[in-house]
Order: structure tokens, then sequence, then C-alpha cells
């Protein structure tokens, strides 16, 4: 039931960036009229909001001598960024406007500005050729936006490449493990998966519908269910970013209607935005979207609290696992059964994104 | 979707994966590695399903300092 599979280095699974892709850079509510800096594929981003609202994001060094505009005592001035070191002054589209003691703007100094589009409560940023930014999809996460649900999110640190959370977040087996107690329960890791990839489409689907299952703590404490229940977990991955688990909690046997509605189970949208820092650093976003309790607070902060740990304990694994992987050869071994079989789904439609 | 799918089942109560392409074809393995590399043949599916490990080639390799 097992074969070696060569490890992440030989196996496609290299720690360079997709490019000319979108990424989630932060939640639209991180950017505002103070300067914000993050860091996505190895390219130091600044972002701020114009006067009007609109949302700008450039090179987060000065083309003088390097100095971080994230940094103070660089400031907003208007529509402007005045660099703290010797006061470059940029515009909203990076061109610089003015140095000092000087009247004539090297017609060079300008800096690098990237394509922008805020939806579904990200910021997404496009790295790579900016004229291929209009006709790249940017895949959607809507119940993070829209009325009839309630979400919970936030972002940690990852000390680990974004290939071992993509691993990690395509093969949910690990709740039953790394997860218990707080969502994992055995019939996570006995149910078999159903796993499609959709070439053309760029998406990677892993389904997992346990039909009676216990209910774990997460589920139990904030739909109130107290028996068995029916629970689906419907993955759908678009690589690189934007990870969306369709969770679907009922009591056991509870099955949505002929027509496709389902007034009586519970709709979780637990949504991931993996994006790379560095080769060997990611951002996890996370966010929980539900269709019930949409005004209980005990319940948002319940959701909340507990995401935030199992993420938590996930990361701590992974920045484990990282820190083995980078000090191991090239080509070590690694051992895939057929849990795996969304995690290597993944990897392939990355690398073919990456070699392109 | 568009239809260009390729689908790995996994039989409950089996430890057995079913491929199937958008072309028609189909086949079962042991694991995903082979399942999938057999399925991504395409046009070109190798007769006779996707290779059978043989015995040699479950057992792990020596790490990278012994070879
Ligand atoms: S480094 Fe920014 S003005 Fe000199
Ligand atoms: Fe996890
Ligand atoms: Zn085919």
């Amino acid at each position: 039931m097992t074969r070696c599979d060569p490890g992440h280095k030989l196996r496609g699974m290299t720690t360079a960036f997709v490019p000319d892709q979108w990424y989630v850079a932060a939640y639209t509510r991180e950017v505002t009229r103070e300067l914000f800096t993050r860091t996505v594929c190895g390219e130091s981003i600044l972002f701020w909001r114009t006067v009007d609202g609109a949302v700008t994001a450039m090179s987060d060094r000065c083309v003088h001598r390097r100095f971080p505009l994230s940094e103070k005592p660089s400031h907003l001035v208007g529509d402007t960024v005045v660099c703290g070191y010797h006061g470059f002054t940029y515009g909203a589209d990076g061109v610089c406007v003015a140095v000092p003691g000087q009247s004539r703007v090297p017609r060079t100094a300008r800096l690098r500005s990237y394509p922008v589009v805020e939806q579904d409560s990200f910021v997404w940023v496009f790295i790579g050729d900016p004229a291929l930014a209009a006709t790249t999809r940017i895949p959607r996460a809507p119940w993070l936006d829209l009325p009839g649900w309630t979400v919970v999110s936030g972002m940690e640190p990852l000390a680990a490449r974004a290939s071992l959370l993509v691993d990690n977040l395509l093969d949910l087996s690990h709740e039953t493990y790394l997860h218990g107690g707080y969502i994992g329960t055995p019939e996570v890791a006995e149910t078999p998966i159903t796993t499609e990839v959709d070439e053309e489409a760029g998406i990677v689907y892993v389904s997992r519908h346990m039909a009676d299952a216990a209910c774990p703590p997460f589920y139990a404490n904030s739909t109130g269910i107290t028996g068995r229940i029916t629970r689906w977990q419907d993955i759908e991955y678009t690589p690189p970013c934007l990870y969306l688990l369709h969770s679907r909690i009922a009591p056991a046997g509870v099955l949505p209607n002929e027509d496709g509605s389902d007034p009586d189970a519970f709709h979780v949208e637990v949504v991931y935005a993996i994006t790379p820092e560095t080769e060997g650093s990611t951002h996890d976003f996370w966010a929980v979207a539900r269709d019930f309790a949409l005004d209980d607070e005990d319940v948002s902060d319940y959701l909340a609290k507990s995401n935030r740990t199992v993420v938590l304990q996930d990361v701590a694994a992974l920045d484990t696992l990282e820190k083995v992987i980078a000090g191991e050869p090239d080509g070590y071994q690694e051992l895939s059964i057929n849990i795996d079989t969304g995690g290597l789904a993944a990897r392939r439609m990355i690398a073919r994104m990456r070699d392109r | 979707m568009s239809g260009q799918l390729l689908q790995v089942t996994w039989l409950p109560g089996d430890d057995r994966l079913r491929g199937r392409c958008h072309c028609g074809a189909q086949a079962e393995a042991g694991e995903p590695v082979a399942m999938w590399e057999w399925l991504l043949a395409h046009p070109d599916h190798p007769a006779g399903g996707p290779a059978t490990p043989d015995e040699a080639a479950t057992l792990p390799r020596p790490p990278a300092h012994l070879r």
C-alpha cells in the first residue's frame, strides 16, 4: 500500500515561488492611512490608502539609499509618502515627485508598483509581470464578505516553506492526531477520500464525507449539537494561494433536500490563504465563516480562539518539520499512502505552474 | 468545472485507489504516486495500469549519507 516517493526537493517541492500570480498580502482592515509593510514572495511591499480610500502597493525600499519607507520617520503627506531618511517623495503610483535640494527629479526615480485588488476581505497583490495581472484569475472566497455569514479571522507567521502548509491542509487525516480534542475525531483518519483534479481550471478537490461521526468540540460547542453527526469536508484548493474547506455539519443522517436547500445543517467555510513570505517562511491567513449563530459573540469568540489554537498546533509542527527538512540533504525519502492523494495532486499542479 | 477532470476514488472498505481520466480510461492502483503518474500520462496511459511497485521498491532506501 505504500511506496517510496522521492522527497520534497526531488518531487517538484522546491522552494521557488509560482510567478505571475495573485497572492493575499493582507486583510483589508490592516491597510489604513498608516504605512504598512509585508513581504510577499521575497518582495518587501509598502501598502497604504490614499485620501480617497484606495489601496496602493509599491516597493518598500527607497530608490535613493534603500531606506524602508514603512519605517519611521517616513510618513504620508496627503497622497504622497515621504522617505524618512533624506525626503524623497513618491506618489500613489510610486513615481518620485520631489527630491531634496534640487528641482529636477531623475527620470528613473520610481518605486516598483504592484497591481492590487481588494476582494473578499483580502488585499490581493500580483507578483510577477504586471502586464499579466488583468488576465490572471483571482480566486474567490465570497463568504468572508457576504450578508448572512459571520466571520472570525487572523494570520499566524509560519517559519516553514509554503509547500509544507499545502501538504498539511490537503490531508485532513492529520486532524485525528495533531488536533484531537479540537477538530479531530477517529472517523476523519478512517474515512476514505475522493480526489479530483481539474487541469484546465487549476483546482484540486478533496472530499471526505463521514455519514456517522463523533462531533468534535469545535462543532459541538458552536452548533449546540450533542449527538453524532454527518460531517462533510469538501476541499477546494486553487494553487498557489487560496484554500477553501466547505464544512457541512448536521445531526447524523440529516441530508440536504432534493432541491439543494439545506436548512437543517450548519455550514462553515474555512478559508486559508497560503502566502509565501520568503523561501522558508509563510503567512498563514485563516478565516472561519459560519451561517448560524450570526450575532452570538460567544460563538465568535469560541471559534476564533479554537481555530487559532488549531492553527498554532499546525504552526508548531511545521516549524519543527522545516528545521528537519532544511537540515537534510537533497533527495531525502518520504513515503506516500492513500491519504496523500490530494497533497500529491497539489504538488504536481504547483510544479507545473512554476515551470510553465 | 471545465470537464478536464481526473478523479481518484479511494474505495471504501478497501485499500485500493481507482483512477478515472476525462478520456474514459480507468485503472486501479495500490498507492497514489503510481496512480497520478498513470493518469497524467494522458493520452498515453500505460497499458496494464499503474506500475505495481516490486518488493525492492517498497523498501526504504538507505539514508543519503550511506549511499
Ligand atoms: S534613502 Fe530615502 S531619501 Fe535617502
Ligand atoms: Fe491542521
Ligand atoms: Zn486520458
